[in-house]
């Protein structure tokens, strides 16, 4: 579903990506983890080109992304959530579910919007249909950026540190839509520093440090049995707190 | 004081309100239009014609209004255009305005944070529709009440306008003044005819700023 090969990437005289081989299976959770500044972030967004890349390939799904063609079809079948949530403040939550829908696959607007509150519901959204993102809580609004890119039927979901800015309380209800949409076979490639989550949800669990993958396996092996001095570092220092 | 002579005179100061009225649309319209179009080249960075967007923004807001009107009345004939003073006006004022609203706008564009763009980007929208559903909805936000308190100052601006001989309101009661020499009343009365014009454009602004939106 996604394949790369010898990623390279560059932020002037920075090396942030140095070489990253990374493939994902259809249906497969592919959870990152690894140090701030690692690159993580930067890997997840030369997936749909939001990064462009140097050297390598990036193919999703038979397209080859790295040669920057079919950009918005690719764009269209991979969503991601932001840390950031990014709705659109002008928009209410339905509006923010169908408008891609309604300008990219070209939807009528009864289908967007039938479409749209069934998403909501699925995040338990239901009632909040038309309020704004100013009137929703982080975990509401989490919800809803997680609604607006399922809305585009994509076949990969990307999700990059979506709980950390909630505040404790809320990052439940998030990963609770998270974890329904990996159990329902969605390919999924997460950065979290959710360390349960990780351990539960994903099939597989990669550390990545200083632009490099140190490590990959199976979650219980990362956990149990890191085999990379610098992955027993990283996770001494996190399942410490 | 002798509020007769106004009174006497109330067509002719109307008119010459129309007068102003339709310059100001016209400036307003156009330079808004022109405006626009300069700040999106300027934030796409499209080469050549953004450093064109520039030199153009730093000429018309480093000069007079009022040598531009000189240029655009004087300077077109003799390059061989015929140009009626309503339109040698209505481009100075087009212009002029033009250059100001590009750099309203384009730091309202600005001021939309880049997760917006990126957000859109990754639900396949183009950057066209990133533009035209994303982010100029909230530039506006930003930007109306600016925009608004330069439409302001551009609605007294046509007022200068009467030097190339334009016949908008000052003109109008230049002449009446110098029929009735009447001078304080008449006066009095175009301040009161720019103030019913610009006061509630002056509340519109008061209201949007306190209803901007909390992000
Ligand atoms: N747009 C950018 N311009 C310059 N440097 C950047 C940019 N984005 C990220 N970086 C740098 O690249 C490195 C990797 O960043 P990032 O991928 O965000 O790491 P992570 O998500 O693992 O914390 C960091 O040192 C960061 O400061
Ligand atoms: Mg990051």
């Amino acid at each position: 579903m996604i394949e790369m090969k010898q990623v390279q990437k560059h932020f002037g005289s920075l090396h942030v990506l140095k070489g990253v081989d990374l493939h994902v299976r259809p249906g497969e959770v592919v959870v990152i983890i690894g140090p701030s500044g690692s690159g993580k972030s930067t890997l997840l967004r030369t997936i749909n080109y939001l990064e462009p890349i140097e050297k390598g390939e990036i193919w999703v799904d038979g397209t080859p992304v790295h040669q920057h063609k079919d950009l918005r079809q690719v764009r269209s079948k991979v969503g991601m959530v932001f840390q950031q949530f990014n709705l659109f403040p002008h928009l209410n939550a339905l509006q923010n579910v169908v408008l891609a829908p309604t300008l990219v696959l070209k939807k009528s607007r009864e289908e967007a919007d039938e479409k749209g509150r069934a998403l909501l519901t699925k995040v338990g959204l239901e009632q909040k249909a038309e309020a704004y993102p100013g009137q929703l809580s982080g975990g509401q609004q989490q919800r809803v950026a997680i609604a607006r890119a399922l809305a585009m039927d994509p076949k990969i979901m990307l999700f990059d540190e979506a709980t950390s800015a909630l505040d404790p309380e809320l990052v439940g209800e998030v990963l609770a839509v998270m974890r329904q949409l990996a159990s329902d076979g969605m390919t999924m490639v997460v950065v979290t520093h959710e360390m349960g989550f990780a351990r539960e949800a994903a099939d597989r669990v990669v550390f990545m440090d200083e632009g490099v993958i140190m490590e990959e396996g199976a979650p219980d092996d990362i956990f149990s049995n890191p085999q990379n001095p610098r992955t027993k570092q990283f996770l001494r220092r996190v399942l410490e707190k | 004081m002798n509020w007769h002579v106004v009174w006497e005179s109330r067509s002719v100061l109307l008119g010459g309100a129309l007068v102003t009225l339709e310059l100001s649309a016209l400036a307003i319209g156009l330079g808004t239009t022109l405006g626009l179009l300069v700040a999106l080249i300027r934030t796409a960075r499209v080469p050549v014609l953004s450093q064109i967007a520039r030199v153009y923004i730093e000429i018309f807001r480093g000069s007079p209004l009022l040598m531009q009107l000189f240029f655009v009345f004087f300077g077109l004939p003799y390059l061989g255009f015929d140009v009626s003073k309503l339109a040698a006006a209505v481009w100075a004022l087009t212009l002029y305005s033009g250059a100001y609203i590009a750099e309203i706008i384009r730091a309202g564009i600005e001021a939309v944070p880049k997760g917006q763009k990126e957000a859109a980007y990754s639900l396949g929208l183009s950057p066209y529709e990133a533009m035209r559903y994303v982010v100029l909805p909230q530039t506006l936000t930003v930007a109306l009440p600016p925009l608004i308190g330069f439409y302001i100052g551009l609605i007294k601006d046509t007022s200068l306008a009467t030097i190339i001989g334009y016949r908008e309101l000052i003109r109008e009661s230049q002449s009446i003044i110098d029929r009735t020499a009447r001078p304080l009343e008449v006066f009095t009365a175009v301040a009161l005819i720019y103030f019913v014009i610009c006061y509630p454009l002056s509340l519109l602004v008061t209201r949007l700023e306190r209803r901007v939106p909390a992000r």
